[in-house]
């Protein structure tokens, strides 16, 4: 699959990705610290959502993501 | 469910840490040992982890003949899954170096913040803003 270009439609793309079935998604994030690159990946073993990095700003978006994802995962409701 | 136990497959490979907590002081270990390698890689998977088990991290044995008593057991975990607690399953790789953990609804904020310390400390190879020399090349252009 390819990257996404824009922080903003990727983390859209995610969210629905989630909410459409939370079981079977997981999240992945991969640094590289020699490329000064950090890559997202979410995928529920169909449909893959990518994105990539290498600008520090970028993980404040990504934290915030993954706290909202974190914090739905680790709840009472099944959805 | 199904796709959660193959998640659990291969967890004996894994150092599974009870404690959300220390799985962050030990990926911070494992993070600054493995600094002066070349290349530096740190993988974290996040995944919905249904509390089928009671915690247990290890596969579910299979069913076997034995199927008559163990299937009124089934219907009870059914019942449990039911209405249990969902938690998020993390992981993270350096190399060979696998660790692992499960966070509760109660100890996500504490689990968070030490994450994203965690974060913020070691992800310092990337690009910075370059917004302040950005602005004053365009202070000089107008």
């Amino acid at each position: 699959m390819t990257y996404f270009t824009s922080w903003e439609e990727y983390a859209k793309a995610v969210e629905k990705l989630y909410v459409s079935d939370p079981n079977k998604c997981r999240f992945v994030t991969k640094y590289i610290h020699s490329k000064g690159q950090l890559c997202l990946k979410m995928t529920d073993d169909v449909v893959c959502l990518q994105y990539r990095t290498e600008h520090t700003q970028d993980i404040k978006k990504m934290e915030k993501l993954i706290s909202q994802l974190m914090r739905h995962m680790a709840s009472k409701e099944s959805k | 469910m199904t796709n959660s136990t193959n998640f659990v497959k291969s967890e004996q490979r894994w150092h599974h840490i009870v404690l959300g907590s220390a799985l962050i002081a030990e990926a911070e270990a494992i993070a600054l040992q493995k600094r002066s390698q070349y290349q530096f890689v740190l993988c974290l998977v996040y995944a919905l982890y249904p509390d089928i088990n009671d915690g247990r991290v290890k596969p579910k044995p299979r069913a076997t003949a034995t199927a008559a008593k163990s299937s009124v057991k089934s219907n009870k975990a059914s019942q449990h899954t039911a209405d249990a607690e969902y938690r998020c399953l993390i992981r993270a790789v350096l190399g060979s170096k696998k660790i692992s953990t499960v966070i509760a609804q109660k100890d996500v904020n504490k689990f968070q913040l030490a994450y994203c310390n965690l974060l913020k400390g070691n992800m310092d190879g990337l690009k910075k803003k370059e917004k302040a020399a950005k602005s004053k090349a365009k202070v000089q252009a107008i």
